[in-house]
């Protein structure tokens, strides 16, 4: 048996706007990280999560669902953006982790559209799946800058593909088995744009519980000097549903962070995360743990 | 084309200028236009072979075959059928299926007729001319056309084999009683009864150079019992057992469709989503049941060790943790996650891929490698990265205990 626990947090930031979108219901976890002045860009995110939320509860989801929600979101969001001149433009990101079945086996299946990510963590390790599709991705894949000059080359915004385009956008796809004991994280650039890869491993080995590693992701992607919005999904795979609450597993965390400044969303959970998370939802929310009993 | 004749008979006989086949009488219908269809292309032995058995041998029918391709005649047996070659050149033999398992082959270097007839068949009663077709029959003789003839040899056949003989039998000056009303006409206008799909039927395709051994490999086939086929002369034994995992992916095959929500549940699963922004009718529930059907378009299934079952209608990658990357397509493979406590099976071990209508299987260039073993013959070991050519019924060896079969799809 798998069982799953997660946990999300999404934060605006300074901006004025969240246009950020996640979803967190297995199968289906998303965050697309939508563009686009006036509502564009939060509609074109919120399209591409509701579009998604199709999947929620459905246990048997075959890999082609995936493409064709895919090529759906993208043509409701042309459609909403011709039918209002003040939406034309909207875009959005997508990068999504959803569990399908093939035979009587479950599967990752990841999409990827644009500059979100996904990461997985395994064994101390520390590794980016998905590739950017970006302006910046491309100079580093054709050798003329490197990859950690990427994060903070000027034109780093730009991304190459992007849901909400005329031309159907080309998802990236991987397929692989699940592992216990794995942890992903699906997040904006608003994080790994921020972020160092080492800062990122961190705080994926040291919170246990998924939830607050996702708070703590964004927290320290604010406090790190974040101008974008921040959002973060954390997923455990359990080779069975963890006996205890995972709210209760150990935590950790950076005793750099000053714990009086209550500005900063990742700090107060360092001194009662459940009764922050309560009080603050709509900004973080903590999922319970979810059993992937099949 | 004066030497076609068959005596009628309950089993069938499919005549063709470049085949000839002697079937028992348990195919079906969709299985003889199968036959029919291909014996009308230009196929290789191994094409028609996979097509007159179904693809396997369990329950595959009693048969003869004689086939004219460029390389000459050859004659194959099942047992329950004898073959009669060099009549026509005054030194007659028999070819005799006996009790193969498999079946016999022989290859004859010099144009010549062929009688192919049911070990049990009643005595001639009768002997009837025919140009090609299907008939009712225990026995046929056959010789192939000299256009096959002449073009035996070279690699581009001129042989008419784009379009079907005349299907109809030479005129039978018989009573009434006899077979002519049984006689199988197939005529192209004609389409084939709604029944399950046929055997692959597939165009005829190029010989293959993937993993043709010598001809002097197939004269006989035997069964490999080393590679755990079992006997194959009844059903059961050829059912591969499952092996006890430790631990699995999954343990309740029911397709519960939800069973992943922890709380409250929907009414239903394709219940249109609460939109959070206002006037946005996003999705469209009536497609959402659509996309969440998959649709079986397999060629032919892998029979794991393990009791899985997977169709082959895409490349699969099998391993210990196999994975896919940057795909174009969601579907455009499939994973085959093998529990292995040993760690003698690579995380992306080998892959079987679709390739103009072939099966090929491939290392992936794994640490302890991939054996194949088609039966009746020597096991091979894969070179890394090489395709090889995925015969029915053949047994793909990951380690010593992991191993999977090829088998067709009805």
């Amino acid at each position: 048996m798998i069982a799953v626990s997660w946990g999300s947090a999404t934060e605006r930031g300074p901006r004025r706007n969240n246009q950020d979108a996640l979803l967190a219901e297995p199968p289906v976890f998303v965050v697309a990280d939508g563009m686009g002045g006036h509502a564009g860009g939060e509609l074109a995110s919120a399209i591409v999560v509701e579009t998604f939320r199709t999947l929620v509860g459905y246990g048997d989801v075959p890999p082609s669902a995936v493409s064709e929600l895919i090529g759906q979101a993208n043509e409701t969001i042309l459609r909403r953006a011709d039918a209002d001149p003040t939406l034309r433009g909207m875009g959005t990101t997508l990068v999504t982790l959803v569990m399908v079945k093939d035979g009587d086996a479950d599967y990752w299946l990841v999409a990827n559209v644009g500059d979100s990510r996904l990461y997985r963590f395994a064994d101390g390790e520390l590794r980016q799946l998905t590739v950017d599709h970006s302006f910046v991705q491309e100079l580093v894949d054709s050798g003329r800058i490197r990859a950690d000059e990427a994060r903070v080359h000027p034109q780093r915004n730009i991304v190459t593909r992007v849901l909400g385009s005329v031309q159907p956008p080309e998802a990236e796809y991987w397929l692989f088995a699940p592992e216990p004991g794995e942890r992903y994280l699906l997040c904006s650039d608003g994080i790994c744009g921020e972020l160092e890869e080492r800062d990122i491993a961190r705080l994926m080995g040291g919170v246990g519980d998924p939830g607050l590693a996702a708070a703590a992701l964004v927290g320290e992607a604010l406090r790190a000097g974040g101008t974008d919005n921040a959002t973060a999904i954390v997923i455990d795979v359990w080779d069975a549903a963890p006996a205890e609450p995972v709210l209760e597993a150990t935590y950790e965390f950076d005793p750099g962070i000053d714990p009086g400044d209550e500005t900063n969303p990742g700090l107060r959970m360092a001194h009662n995360p459940l009764d922050r998370l309560q009080r603050t939802r709509g900004a973080h929310r903590v999922d319970r743990t979810g059993e992937v009993d099949r | 084309m004066s030497d076609l004749s068959y005596q009628p008979g309950s089993w069938y006989a499919v005549v063709s200028p470049r085949a000839a086949v002697l079937l028992d009488d348990s195919v079906s219908s969709s299985w003889l236009q199968a036959v029919w269809d291909t014996c009308n292309g230009n196929p290789s032995l191994d094409e028609l072979i996979e097509v007159v058995t179904g693809g396997r041998f369990v329950g595959a029918p009693c048969f003869g075959i004689a086939l004219a391709d460029d390389t000459g005649l050859r004659v194959v047996v099942r047992a329950g059928v004898t073959a009669m070659v060099g009549e026509s050149l005054g030194a007659a033999r028999s070819v005799v299926g006996g009790k193969a398992n498999t079946w016999i082959e022989e290859i004859l270097d010099e144009p010549q007729s062929i009688r192919l007839f049911r070990d049990d068949a009643q005595s001639p009663v009768l002997t009837l001319p025919l140009t090609g077709g299907i008939v009712f029959a225990d026995e046929v003789t056959w010789t192939p056309s000299e256009a096959v003839v002449a073009a035996s040899g070279t690699a581009t056949s001129a042989a008419p084999a784009g379009k079907p003989p005349t299907v109809v039998p030479a005129p039978i000056p018989v009573a009434p009683s006899t077979p002519l009303a049984r006689v199988v006409r197939l005529a192209p206008a004609v389409p084939p009864p709604p029944a399950p799909p046929p055997p692959p039927a597939r165009p005829a395709r190029p010989p293959t150079p993937v993993s043709r051994a010598d001809d002097s490999e197939w004269s006989v086939w035997a069964l490999d019992e080393a590679g755990g086929l079992g006997s194959g002369a009844d059903g059961e034994d050829d059912v591969i057992e499952p092996v006890e995992l430790p631990k699995r992916v999954t343990v309740d095959p029911r397709h519960d469709p939800l069973p992943l929500l922890p709380e409250a549940q929907p009414e239903s699963p394709y219940e249109a989503p609460s939109p959070s922004v206002e006037n946005a009718p996003l999705v469209d529930s009536a497609q959402a049941g659509r996309i969440l059907k998959a649709v079986d378009t397999a060629v032919g299934y892998l029979h794991f060790s393990t009791g899985q079952v997977v169709p082959v209608d895409r490349p699969v990658v099998i391993g210990r943790a196999p994975s896919v990357d940057r795909m174009q397509r969601a579907d455009s493979a499939r994973a085959v996650k093998i529990d292995n406590q040993d760690g003698d099976i690579s995380r992306n071990h080998v892959e079987v891929r679709l390739e103009d209508g072939r099966v090929l299987v491939v290392d992936l260039g794994s640490s302890n490698g991939t054996v194949v073993t088609i039966p009746g013959r020597v096991a091979q070991r894969l070179a890394p990265q090489e395709p090889f050519l995925l015969l029915p019924g053949s047994i793909v060896a990951l380690s010593d205990d992991v191993y999977f079969r090829y088998q067709v799809a009805e």
